[in-house]
């Protein structure tokens, strides 16, 4: 279902609608273009904290989520390194509660000091609970900043130390609030059983007359090309040693972030993989491999990582795994490999696409990315990448000079 | 336009369910097609009475579900995995207690072919030793990784505490990883895999030439094993706590044995349930989140089986705040027994759940699991529309006796790790 309406109001919000007559629902989405790579250095965490204090209460209701729920409705939200999303998914006859919920705290929060208070508590558990208290948690914490040396992705969306939220103020909030949530800064998705003239002007009611402010322009610092092989260990009380190799790969809108998301799935996507087949099955060197791409915005990061087996080390493994990719670099794959990813991608992208929530959300992210028809062009973009180009990704990214690693020991062994 | 009043709401009157047609295997196994959908997605699971309460040994059932691709006589594992993939197929097991699955999702167009190549393969497994060897040292590892988190410790000696002499407490342990045997698997496979297939469930626009080799590769397989779930008898609450070094987190798990879908309480006991912890606006979210900040989240529910089902309270804090959290769980469950719930806060639930099951009915995939629901527990659709009624008509009172019989604080078990 790739049928849409698009427009935008006065005051530069841009509005997608897709009606959707198979479902009782109707899904509200909002894209914020903020996240963790625009903040202060000093204040990493706020994109994400300030998420938190979206469902604090607005300027003109006391509660975000009370009355949606009555509406039969729920919410949600996420953070990333590029975005802030926030969702209400509710019965379709009840759509009006969620656009004068999410447009008012577009116009503007309550700022209570006891949400700030408790929400820097919330958030300061959810980083304990996530990035401290779970085996392998800090991760990221270690490995974006051994990747990255200026752009602002060398910290995580929770941020970079629990002491960034603790000192977080009102005026930060306030801020902060200002210069991101307005209408030019957003993107709205309306989906659902509704018609578009109808759609419309509920939106110019609840939304026309939120202030116009100038769209950011975004400038930030760029990462230097990485020209040196960078590798640390840790030492952390897990029971096995796992390892992190991030190659530097292009941004969002790069041709090769296509390349980078199939060669991904080849090298080890499933049980089927190279690596999965090579250094797991057939030389028994780990537990547990894998390969995936970070998909940001900016210059990403293609990873490839695992869990060693017991009796093996890092320098063998290292050993195995360049082997590897230096036959990735120097052969060119077999097309049948390339056909395979290319009908998982396929399966994966349909089921991917059930459900009015998750288009709803795609739209706004492809419309944020540039225009939410680019989200049509995205089958294309995978089916026609070939053998060669395959090969000149892995040439160019596995090498040691674009490579960060990070070694994670076992304290126990 | 007044910014400060809501829009007017509408309540939800029906739920719009699409029920499964129904074919049959050779030997009378149910297939459950729901074909009515606009994508060319298909989704086909096998559900077999094979869950972990059904092994003589710990770790069997989930074993031999896992090994289920792991070759034939004829195709070594790589052959099988490269063959499903190169097509486009994704598989998917999942072990629970009472039942277990085996799921296969593709393209409409490409489904016929996958499932030739996956019943093949399950339908011919032989449980080869390098294979079993290989899953044995990986799980193992993966087994002690999740050791290292608090709530799965304290989901384990909480379920071992209410299942004390049931298998349904029985948790496996690092040295059971070296007393199981790939004939263990085999023998497994044979009594609850091939002789205990429970239904095929069909998500998609399937066609007959796919339902043909679904009825001609699984014509030999049958359901003839009796249910061994079996009603479990509450044991006395314990108080159990297991420190773990290092912890910054204290998890915490509080419930108590309750009941399945057929106690005349259920449907009521629903929504008791959500006023405590079972959604964003639980009073245990209200006061232990967003007012204390002890937690990032907290919330209770009730699982149900065949023949049995508990409560739980779930939640990770902060370790310096355990006490005060224990202390606010049981105030909240003691106001739920001493005062009436406002009417305000009670239709707020009502209209909540009310949207919430037009949401879990929503769209095809989520149809065929409210229709599965319904099969596993022996009910039909009236069951829904009971329950819509029940919970619209429930009263403050009836609340409070339902937290006074179902919640009293000597009868929840209370378990910390951290």
């Amino acid at each position: 279902m790739t049928d849409y309406h698009k427009f935008t109001l006065s005051n530069g919000l841009r509005v997608i609608f897709q009606k959707d007559i198979t479902s009782p629902m109707a899904v509200v989405n909002t894209l914020y273009d903020i996240g963790a790579r625009d903040e202060n250095e000093n204040k990493t965490g706020f994109a994400h904290l300030f998420e938190h204090l979206m469902f604090g209460g607005s300027v003109n209701i006391p509660d975000f989520d009370g009355p949606l729920q009555r509406a039969g409705g729920e919410n949600n939200a996420f953070t990333s390194n590029d975005i802030t999303n926030y969702y209400d998914v509710l019965p379709v006859q009840n759509i009006e509660t969620a656009l004068w919920l999410e447009s008012d705290r577009m116009l503007s929060l309550a700022f209570t000091p006891k949400s700030l208070e408790v929400q820097r508590s919330v958030v300061i558990e959810e980083f304990k609970q996530r990035y401290l208290n779970q085996p392998y948690g800090d991760v990221w914490l270690e490995l974006r900043p051994l990747a990255y040396k200026t752009h602002p992705y060398k910290w995580a969306t929770i941020g970079k130390e629990i002491s960034h939220i603790e000192n977080a103020t009102m005026d930060d909030v306030k801020a902060f609030f200002k210069a991101n949530y307005k209408p030019s800064n957003a993107i709205l998705t309306i989906a659902g059983n509704l018609e578009q003239a109808q759609v419309e002007d509920m939106v110019q009611k609840w939304y026309g007359d939120i202030p116009t402010l100038p769209k950011n322009v975004r400038n930030l610092p760029k990462e230097p090309t990485q020209t040196e092989y960078r590798e640390k260990t840790i030492e952390r009380d897990v029971p096995s040693d796992a390892f992190y190799y991030a190659f530097k790969m292009g941004n969002r809108l790069s041709s090769e972030y296509y390349v980078a998301d199939l060669m991904s799935d080849i090298l080890g996507g499933g049980k089927s993989s190279i690596l999965y087949q090579s250094i797991l099955k057939e030389q028994e060197l780990v537990s547990e491999i894998n390969a995936y791409i970070l998909g940001s915005l900016d210059e990403g990061l293609f990873i490839v990582s695992g869990k060693l087996n017991n009796s093996v080390d890092f320098k063998q493994l290292g050993e195995a795994l360049w082997k590897e990719l230096e036959k990735v670099s120097s052969t060119i794959l077999s097309d049948t490999v390339l056909t395979k990813v290319k009908n998982k991608w396929e399966t994966a992208k349909v089921f991917s696409e059930i459900g009015l929530l998750h288009r709803a959300m795609d739209l706004c992210y492809y419309e944020n990315l540039g225009d939410a028809s680019m989200m049509l062009n995205e089958r294309n973009n995978y089916l026609k990448i070939t053998t060669e180009e395959i090969q000149h990704f892995s040439k160019k990214t596995f090498v040691k000079e674009q490579c960060s690693v990070l070694y994670i020991q076992s304290q126990k062994k | 336009m007044n910014r400060k009043n809501a829009p007017e709401t509408h309540a939800i009157d029906s739920i719009p369910l699409i029920l499964p047609k129904v074919r049959k295997t050779k030997s009378g196994i149910p297939i459950y097609i729901i074909d009515e959908t606009n994508d060319d997605a298909l989704k086909i699971t096998l559900q077999f009475a094979a869950g972990k309460i059904k092994q003589a040994k710990p770790l069997v059932a989930s074993f031999t579900l896992d090994l289920l691709l792991t070759g034939t006589a004829k195709k070594t594992a790589q052959e099988i995995e490269e063959s499903i993939d190169s097509i486009g197929g994704y598989t998917e097991a999942e072990m629970g207690m009472e039942q277990a699955s085996f799921t296969v999702f593709s393209l409409t167009k490409n489904a016929n072919a996958i499932l030739k190549l996956a019943l093949d393969a399950i339908s011919n497994v032989n449980f080869n030793q390098q294979e079993f060897e290989n899953y044995r040292r990986r799980n193992k590892q993966h087994f002690q990784v999740n050791l290292e988190k608090v709530g799965t410790r304290a989901r384990r000696n909480f379920l071992s505490s209410l299942y004390k002499s049931s298998p349904y407490g029985d948790m496996s342990e690092l040295e059971d990883y070296d007393k199981i045997e790939a004939t263990d698997c085999q023998k497994f496979y044979n009594q609850f895999i091939r002789k205990g297939l429970l239904h095929i469930s069909i998500v998609g626009n399937v066609d007959e030439a796919t339902l043909s080799t679904i009825i001609e590769n699984l014509d030999d397989w049958k359901n003839e094993n009796e249910s061994n779930a079996q009603e479990v008898t509450a044991e006395k609450a314990e108080v159990l706590y297991e420190a773990k070094q290092g912890a910054v987190q204290s998890a915490i798990r509080i419930g108590k044995i309750l009941f399945t879908p057929h106690h005349p309480d259920y449907m009521e006991f629903k929504v008791l349930n959500t006023i405590l912890g079972g959604y964003f606006g639980s009073r245990l979210m209200a006061n232990i989140r967003e007012d204390k900040g002890y937690t990032y989240g907290i919330g209770s529910g009730s699982v149900t089986m065949t023949k049995t089902g508990y409560f739980f309270i779930s939640t990770e804090v902060a370790v310096d705040v355990k006490e005060q959290t224990l202390a606010e769980v049981k105030k909240e469950i003691t106001r739920l027994q001493t005062e009436l719930v406002s009417h305000e806060e009670l239709e707020l639930v009502q209209k909540y759940l009310s949207g919430q099951f037009l949401k879990n009915a929503d769209g095809a995939f989520a149809m065929m699991d409210q229709f599965l629901f319904l099969d596993i527990f022996g009910l039909d659709v009236s069951f829904f529309e009971a329950y819509l009624k029940k919970i619209n008509s429930i009263t403050t009172e009836r609340i409070k006796e339902l937290a006074i019989k179902h919640l009293k604080w000597e009868d929840l078990s209370v378990i910390t790790v951290g």
